[in-house]
Formats: structure tokens, C-alpha cells, sequence
């Protein structure tokens, strides 16, 4: 083999069995290579050093507490009779793989490796490649195309944050705009006789309609600029923060770009333009007159026109049709272009949805709630374009996180049946030794276990694959989605995949042991290591004993970690085997959790916006009511019933709100299922699960939400004397 | 004619003694009621005139327990409401309004978003209870002799100034207060609609046995009263029989 003198790296995994220091870290573990020059490297670490040469590995920062192993270790790479043994001797911020072995270590996995690329510094040829032994079937690739390759492998992930993240920014900046143009309509609402007033006076529908966009500019440069100050604060401070808590955490330096900055605050005074376009408009239409009306008269009751409703019955059926059609033909574009559709439809009809299921919740309420809550309801609905306007803000964050969390729901049912499926039993415990009986017994006493059976087996010998342990499954419930192979059938031999390949005849399997033989039908088995027989072949067979312990963990939030740590233990001191998919389980679990928990954290800033909205909407009504709750007050509504009758309102239109959002939420989380997630697997299917308490739990804060909006105005409102109320105008 | 007190104890269904209220403190201090002493007799029609700014508001607002004088004592309907400057705590005062006092304002005393009927019954259903078979008896001879019959199901909106103000005076008069406040009620109404509503609280009286205050700087107005109490600088200037 003529060396190749030029700098080189093979690009290659293999996903295979890692234990360390005796123990089964992992199954199906993805194991990479890094290269000893320093020119081929782009990977990073967080500890230790690289590897100088064979014999050494470094593993991935984020699985090594998983894998059990720190800087030091000796782990065991392979399956039996193909394994290297390595010493770790650093830590990787990475990349795929859970463990880096140097190209000469992996090269001796064999079968289980796949070549992706060879890299070669400095212009050597595939010649020069095959004549040094390295593999050249998969390319060869310069080192710049390699490196540069990496970089934009790791910049695509940063843009799809990014992506991410600005997809959020704009969910919170359309609530926001739903908010602010609230706000001015609300306000302009009360202004209205000052404005008919100016008008009187001699101002032109123009002017006034420029006085208040002046204002709303002025108001958006103002609010932009100390959102920039606070945000830029923010970021320095959370950037501070985290150096401080974790000194290694993959974080650079807080940095403000110009561009991003100025396009925010331009953003920020745009979207207050934008908001105050049409309650501006509506200024023009108030007449002089309005301003000699009597006080009290001008009871700015706003209702939706038949031209709002209208184009929200076409959007709301045409979306919900385009909903159903993506269903059927599995369109992402279809079922977004109908979810749009038909949630602006929605909220185009919310000034007539909104108050009529706010009295159909009332009704029954007011029975119970007394006089508060029946003035509540009737205020809540007064105004129904307000109304709708101000749950227009809280629907679409109810919506999303609804959407969200049944979507989720639903993809952790997907996955959770295809881990039962290819790994039906948690753990195994296994000997090509008889196994002391006791050893089921210490295995029930570990904490974050639920059950444990003793599997009898025998050692046969068959065609094509010498000694193979023979079990018969211990019945009970400890396999989970109840594989064929947990119960067996007479005649049949459930065969693990990597041994059935190795069969001849893949449809039979022929046992035989001290001369007695049993010819079975061969079916596969997933997630199975050696075959599975009924208890009456393994009887034929004869010679059977312990051979195996069978181990269903909780599915509760116990450590899985601690969990494999205390099997592995048991397993050492009765010289078995440990085989188990427990933590592999609990890390895919976590990370569906942590990227739902991250959205969902992601989207509660719409919702913090759209809480604001409605203490908004509510501080200003209760100015604007003033006169009315001293009326209230002077006809006998105590101080408790005044605040419960506005803490009332704000319930009522919260919850409601939330209860519509989970509704919607839930029926485009069904949509998305079945159009998008259900074609990606065919296999295992998916189907919707509605997690009934995470939805209780979205309505309870909507609740609380709705309480914490009232509390304020509520105060006020009851601390005002009712003869101070009566001198209000 | 000169001021004439009549016997506080048998007939008053208020009484005020040495009723002061005062606003703010040191210079901007201001002495709405400077001392006032009265009484309102049972089942008549009293008219309170005086200048605006003389304090005719505020004694309103100090008799009917929405304000609590700075000193003085004031008894309404038996019920003391303020003595030596301590007075009824608020959730005391607010249910002697719902029970005791009915109340009509100048303008807005309707809730907009209920209709006539349900702002008539508002008292009931701030007190929580169900009106008795007598009070819907009551009730629908008063609307009948406020002639708002066919009006009952609309909302303030659809009434007139004058018809919203005769709502106002049948919620006041349902509960069968002890006495019927009411401040510059015709204020903001014509002439028609203001004799309308003035024949009815003078009706209400002679025929249904009210008792009603009512504060007016209307000298026209107040010729529909019994007895006219005239205010200057928080005082009591005059307290004289009307001419009706
Ligand atoms: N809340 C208040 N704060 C300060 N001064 C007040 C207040 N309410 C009334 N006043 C003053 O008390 C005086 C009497 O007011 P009011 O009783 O409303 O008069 P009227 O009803 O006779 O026009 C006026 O000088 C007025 O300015
Ligand atoms: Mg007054």
C-alpha cells in the first residue's frame, strides 16, 4: 500500500452498537470519522483534544451524558467480531454523529460502513486515492469543496432558525398591528366629538384625517426607537447572561447590524402607519354635528357592514373547501392557501361569531353569575367590531398554539408507534449462560422500571448461521404495540433482520440441538436479537433455562439515563448482556418536547401581545364607561359587583376566544396531519391526538390572561366615588 | 317668605343638619355646602333652584348617600347616613341607594345596551332578587301612567330625549323608594318633552304618594314643586311652599 503523502479524509459512518466500560450505551448509534490534519477539520471542540491517530475517538458534547462516557473512556465500536476499541479523548460541538473514530478504526467496521466522500488536499486523483487502499466508490472531493460544503451545511441550519424565528416576528407583528389599529379605532371612537368639534371649527375632512396620522407616526417613531433601545438591551443582556451561566455554550457576541436595525424601527413606524390607516378613515366620516349631540348620545356602537360579512362567508367556505381538498390530495400549498383563506374569513365574520358564542356561553352563566355577569355579557357584545377586533389578537396565537400542540401530539403518537414497532421491548437482558433466577427480581427493583420477565431460552444450531439462541417470549404486556413475536404461534420462528439475511432459505429456519430438530416457518422480527419459538418448540428443542430478562420501563418523566445505569449494573454483575432502546426513546421524546416547548415559547409573545390588547381595549372602554359605572353605582352595584362585572367581560371574551381558537386550531391541526405528515409516513400512519389537558391548559390561561387584562381597569374603576363618576362628562 | 322648619322627626324623609362639603385643601379649598340645614317632607314634590355653582348638586349628592359630607348629619328614610363626620361605609351606602333612594340624572341614565324594560327592572337585578307579583303590578301601573307601554322593548337609542327620561323616572319609581332624587332632569329636554316629564314626577307624587327632590335652575320648573328650597354659596337662602 504506497502511502498517500498528500493531506487526506474519508467521509464515512456506520451506524452500530457503542457499549462503554461494559455496558450497551447504544444500538444503532451513528458513528463518523475525523480526519488527524488539522485541514480537513472543520469540527470544533468543547473538551479535550483530537485524535492524533487509531485507538482514539472523540464523542458529540450533546450524547455523551446519554452515552454514558466522558474524556478518558474506553468505548467499544461494532458488533461482535468486528469491533474497535478507542479511548475518547475529546468532546465535539457536533455535527451528525454521536462518536468520530479515525478513518483506519471505522475502515475496520467493514460491512456496516457507508463511504459518503473521500477528501484529498491539494489536486490528487481517484488514482492516487485507489492506489493509497482508500475507498474510492463514493467520489473524491477536494478538501476546499469539502470544507466549503460543511460551512454551508451549518449556515442552512442557522437560516432556518433565522427563518424561524422571523416567521414568528411576523405572527407577533400582525397581532400587533391587530392591536394597535384597536387601539385607535377605540380611541379615536372617544375623541369623536373633539374631532367633530375641530371639524365645526372649520377643519377639513383632510386635516383631521392628517392630524391623526400624524399622531400615529409620531407614536410609531417614538415606540420603534424604544424598542430598539429595549431590544438591544435584551439581546446584550441575555448574550451576558448566558457567558456567565454556561461559559462553553455556543454562543458569540451580542452584535447589532445597521441594516437589521434600521429596517426594524422603519418596520415598527410602518406597521403603527399601517394599523391607524383605517381608523383614520373612519375619522372622516364624522360629521360637525356629532359634536353638538348630548353627552351620552354618542354611543359609538360599531357593527360589522354586509360587505365585511359577505367576503367573510366566501373566505370561510372557500378556505374551509380548500382545507378539505389538501387533505385529500396531500397539498402543502393548498392547505396553507385554504388556512389562510379561511382563517381571515374567520376573522372577518368574528364581529358576528364572537359576541353570538359569548351570549350562548352567557346565558347560562348569568343565570348563576347574577346581575354582573349579564351587564358583562351585554357589554362584551355592545361594541361587536371592537369586540372582534380585540379577539382577533388572542384567536390568532389560541389558533396557532392549538395547531401546534395537537400537530405535535399527533407526530408523537406517529413516532412512538414506529419505536414500538422497531423496538417493541425497552431493555433486554441477555447470557449465553443460564441467568440466576434473582436477576428478574433485581431488575423489578429498580426505580423507573414496571416490569420484568425471565425469557427461557436454549442454544441451537442452524444452516447458514451456526449457534443461535433460541427464546421463547415470557407472554405478559412488557412488549409494547404486541409484536407477533411476543406471543408466538406454534410453527413459527421469529427471526431477528440481520440474521434472517444471512439465511439461505429466508422462509424457513431448520433448529437442531443434541439431534433433535424442529423445522419452523421464518418470519422477521424487528427489534429482536436472535429467534423467538413458541414455549412448546423450545420444549422439543430441550435444554432450556433463563436466558434472557425482558424490561418495560415507566413512560412517566423517570431518568432514563439513571434507569439504563442501574440495568447495566445488574447486567454486569450477572454476566449479561444489556440491550435497550430506553434512552434512545427518551432522547427522541425530549427532542419533539423541546422543539414544541420552543415554539410554543416562541408564540406566547403574540399571546403576551394580544393580552396587552385586550387590557388595552378594556382600560379604555372602562374610561370611556366611566359615567355609566357611576350610574351603576348610584343605583346600587357595590364595589365587589362593579369589578366582578368587568373581570366578567374580560373572561368571557378571553376564554371564548380561546375556546374558538382551540376549535379552529384543532380542525387545521387535523387538516395538516392528514395532508402533510401522514403522506412523509406511509408506513406506521399517523393519526390526530388531541391532548385534552395540554387544551385545558391553553383555556386556562387564556382565563387567567383575561383576569390579569381586567385587573387594572377593574381597580380603577371601582375606586372611582360614584358622585366623582356622575361630574365625568 | 322666610325659611320655616317643619318638625324634623315625624314627617322628614330626609334631614340634614349643619351639612358641610368641602373640596380640596389650603387655597384651592372650596366650600360647596357651607352649613346646611333641611328637611324634605314625606310624600311632597321639592324643588332645590339656586344659581349654577351654589352647591345644589352636591347636597343632592350628599342626601343620597353618593357623597359623604365633610361634616353634619344627614338622615334619610330613617337611616342615618352620616353623624359627626364619620359616615356609612361605602358597601353600607350602596345598598341603601339600591334599596331606599331612586335616582334620576340629567342625561345618560340609561345603559345603552339594555332595553327600556330591562334598564326599569336594573334595580331588582342589582339586588338579586326576582320582583314580587305586587312589584309587577306596581311596575306596569307606573309604565302605563308614564305611557311607555309600547316602548318597553326598545333601546335608549330609539327613544327620544323626553321618553328616555321617563324611563329613568319609572326605574326610579319601581322599587317604591323612600325618596326619588333628581337633578336637573329636564335639563337637557324641550319644552314639551320637560312638561311632560315634570307632570310626571308631580303625578307620581299625587297619585302613587312619592316623595321627590328634585334640583332644578329652573325657575318654570320648580313651579310644579310643593315646597322650593333656593341654594346660594352652599347655603340655604330661602325655603318657601311652591306655588302648586
Ligand atoms: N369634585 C369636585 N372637586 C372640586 N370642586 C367641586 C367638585 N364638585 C363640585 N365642586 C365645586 O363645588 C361647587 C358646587 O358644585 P355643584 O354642587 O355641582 O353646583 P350646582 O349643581 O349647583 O351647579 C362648585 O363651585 C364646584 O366647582
Ligand atoms: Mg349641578
Amino acid at each position: 500500500m504506497a502511502a498517500l503523502r498528500l493531506p487526506t479524509r474519508v467521509v464515512a459512518t456506520a451506524r452500530v452498537p457503542v457499549s462503554s466500560s461494559g455496558t450497551r450505551a447504544g444500538d444503532d448509534v451513528a458513528v463518523g470519522t475525523v480526519a488527524t490534519d488539522a485541514a480537513l477539520r472543520p469540527e470544533r471542540l468543547t473538551s479535550g483534544r483530537f485524535p492524533t491517530g487509531p485507538g482514539q475517538a472523540l464523542v458529540a458534547s450533546d450524547r455523551a451524558a446519554a452515552l454514558g462516557v466522558r474524556v478518558g473512556d474506553e468505548i467499544v465500536v461494532g458488533r461482535a467480531g468486528d469491533t474497535v476499541t478507542a479511548r475518547v479523548v475529546g468532546l465535539t460541538r457536533s455535527a451528525d454523529d454521536a462518536a468520530l473514530l479515525t478513518w483506519p478504526d471505522l475502515a475496520r467496521l467493514r460491512g456496516d460502513t457507508l463511504v459518503s466522500a473521500v477528501v484529498v488536499g491539494g489536486g490528487a486523483t481517484p488514482a492516487d486515492v485507489r492506489a493509497a487502499g482508500l475507498p474510492d466508490r463514493a467520489g473524491v472531493t477536494s478538501a476546499e469543496d469539502f470544507l466549503q460544503h460543511r460551512a454551508q451545511e451549518l449556515t442552512r441550519g442557522v437560516d432556518a432558525v433565522s427563518a424561524v424565528l422571523l416567521g414568528f416576528a411576523a405572527v407577533a407583528l400582525f397581532v400587533s398591528v391587530l392591536v394597535i389599529a384597536n387601539t385607535f379605532s377605540v380611541l379615536l371612537a372617544q375623541r369623536q366629538r373633539e374631532l367633530a368639534l375641530l371639524r365645526c371649527v372649520g377643519a377639513s375632512r383632510q386635516q383631521v384625517r392628517r392630524s391623526v396620522r400624524t399622531e400615529a407616526l409620531v407614536i410609531g417613531m417614538g415606540a420603534s426607537t424604544l424598542a430598539l433601545a429595549v431590544g438591544t438591551g435584551l439581546g446584550h443582556l441575555i448574550v451576558t447572561v448566558v457567558h456567565a451561566v454556561a461559559p462553553g455554550a455556543p454562543v458569540g457576541e451580542a452584535h447589532v447590524a445597521p441594516a437589521w436595525a434600521v429596517g426594524g424601527w422603519v418596520l415598527g413606524v410602518l406597521v403603527t402607519l399601517l394599523a391607524s390607516v383605517v381608523p383614520s378613515r373612519r375619522t372622516t366620516r364624522i360629521e360637525p354635528l356629532a359634536a353638538l349631540r348630548p353627552l351620552g348620545a354618542v354611543d359609538p356602537r360599531t357593527v360589522a357592514g354586509a360587505g365585511r360579512i359577505g367576503l367573510g362567508l366566501v373566505l370561510a367556505a372557500g378556505g374551509t373547501a380548500l382545507l378539505a381538498l389538501a387533505a385529500v390530495v396531500h397539498s402543502l400549498p393548498v392547505m396553507l392557501l385554504g388556512g389562510f383563506a379561511s382563517f381571515g374569513g374567520l376573522l372577518a365574520l368574528g364581529p358576528v361569531v364572537v359576541p353570538a358564542c359569548i351570549r350562548a356561553v352567557a346565558a347560562p352563566l348569568g343565570r348563576l353569575g347574577g346581575a354582573p355577569t349579564r351587564l358583562a355579557a351585554a357589554n362584551a357584545c355592545r361594541h361587536p367590531r371592537r369586540t372582534a377586533a380585540t379577539a382577533a389578537s388572542l384567536l390568532v396565537g389560541t389558533t396557532l398554539v392549538t395547531g401546534l400542540v395537537v400537530g405535535s401530539a399527533s407526530v408523537r403518537g406517529s413516532v412512538v408507534g414506529a419505536m414500538d414497532h422497531d423496538h417493541p421491548v425497552d431493555a433486554v437482558l441477555s447470557s449465553s449462560r443460564p441467568l440466576a433466577p434473582e436477576v428478574a427480581e433485581r431488575v423489578r427493583g429498580i426505580d423507573g422500571v414496571v416490569g420484568a420477565a425471565p425469557v427461557r431460552g436454549t442454544t441451537a444450531r442452524a444452516a447458514g448461521l451456526g449457534e443461535v439462541t433460541v427464546l421463547g417470549a415470557p407472554g405478559g404486556s412488557l412488549a409494547r404495540g404486541a409484536p407477533a413475536y411476543a406471543r408466538p404461534a406454534a410453527g413459527t420462528a421469529y427471526v431477528s433482520p440481520a440474521l434472517l439475511n444471512e439465511m439461505a432459505d429466508q422462509r424457513r429456519i431448520r433448529l437442531v440441538r443434541d439431534g433433535r430438530a424442529v423445522t419452523l416457518r421464518a418470519e422477521p422480527a424487528p427489534g429482536v436479537d436472535g429467534v423467538y419459538v413458541a414455549s412448546a418448540e423450545l420444549d422439543r428443542l430441550g435444554g432450556a433455562s433463563t436466558r434472557a430478562v425482558w424490561v418495560r420501563g415507566s413512560d412517566g418523566r423517570s431518568d432514563a439515563d439513571d434507569v439504563v445505569a442501574a440495568l447495566g449494573s445488574v447486567a454486569r454483575a450477572s454476566g449479561a448482556d444489556l440491550s435497550e432502546s430506553l434512552s434512545d426513546r427518551a432522547y427522541v421524546l425530549l427532542q419533539l418536547d423541546v422543539v414544541l416547548y420552543t415554539v410554543v415559547g416562541l408564540l406566547s409573545i403574540a399571546l403576551v401581545i394580544a393580552l396587552l390588547g385586550i387590557a388595552n381595549t378594556l382600560g379604555l372602554s372602562v374610561l370611556e364607561r366611566g359615567r355609566e359605572h357611576a350610574l351603576l353605582r348610584a343605583l346600587g352595584l357595590t364595589r365587589g359587583q362593579l369589578r366582578r362585572m368587568l373581570a366578567a367581560e374580560a373572561v368571557l371574551l378571553a376564554v371564548v376566544t380561546g375556546a374558538i381558537g382551540i376549535a379552529v386550531g384543532a380542525a387545521y391541526a387535523s387538516v395538516g396531519v392528514a395532508a402533510v405528515i401522514a403522506p412523509a409516513v406511509p408506513d406506521t400512519g399517523v393519526h390526530v391526538v388531541v391532548p385534552v389537558g395540554q387544551l385545558g391548559l391553553v383555556l386556562l390561561l387564556a382565563l387567567v390572561a383575561g383576569l390579569a387584562a381586567c385587573l387594572l381597569p377593574a381597580r380603577r374603576a371601582a375606586r372611582t366615588a360614584p358622585a366623582a363618576g356622575l361630574a365625568l362628562e | 317668605m322666610t325659611s320655616t322648619t317643619p318638625d324634623p322627626v315625624r314627617t322628614a324623609a330626609a334631614s340634614a343638619r349643619g351639612l358641610t362639603r368641602s373640596y380640596g385643601s389650603g387655597a384651592t379649598r372650596v366650600d360647596a355646602l357651607a352649613g346646611v340645614d333641611l328637611d324634605i317632607t314625606t310624600g311632597t314634590f321639592t324643588a332645590v333652584v339656586g344659581p349654577s355653582g351654589s352647591g345644589k348638586s352636591t347636597l343632592m349628592h350628599c342626601l343620597a348617600g353618593l357623597d359623604t359630607p365633610t361634616s353634619g348629619t344627614v338622615v334619610v328614610g330613617g337611616t342615618e347616613l352620616a353623624a359627626d363626620g364619620r359616615a356609612l361605609d361605602d358597601a353600607a351606602l350602596t345598598r341603601f341607594r339600591r334599596d331606599h333612594v331612586g335616582f334620576v340624572f340629567q342625561a345618560f341614565n340609561l345603559l345603552p345596551m339594555l332595553t327600556a324594560e330591562q334598564n326599569v327592572v336594573l334595580p331588582f337585578e342589582l339586588a338579586g332578587r326576582r320582583p314580587t307579583s305586587q312589584d309587577r303590578e306596581w311596575q306596569s301601573y307606573v309604565v302605563d301612567v308614564l305611557g311607555l307601554r309600547d316602548r318597553m322593548g326598545h333601546r335608549p337609542s330609539a327613544l327620544s330625549g323626553g321618553q328616555q327620561q321617563r324611563v329613568a323616572v319609572a326605574r326610579a319609581l319601581v322599587t317604591r323608594p323612600d325618596i326619588v332624587f333628581a337633578d336637573e332632569p329636564t335639563g337637557n329636554l324641550d319644552s314639551r318633552s320637560s312638561a311632560d316629564v315634570l307632570g310626571v314626577l308631580r303625578r307620581s307624587v299625587d297619585e302613587l304618594g312619592q316623595t321627590v327632590v328634585m334640583v332644578t335652575h329652573d325657575e318654570g320648573a320648580a313651579s310644579h314643586a310643593d315646597e322650593v328650597v333656593v341654594i346660594e354659596d352652599g347655603r340655604v337662602a330661602d325655603h318657601r311652599r311652591g306655588v302648586a
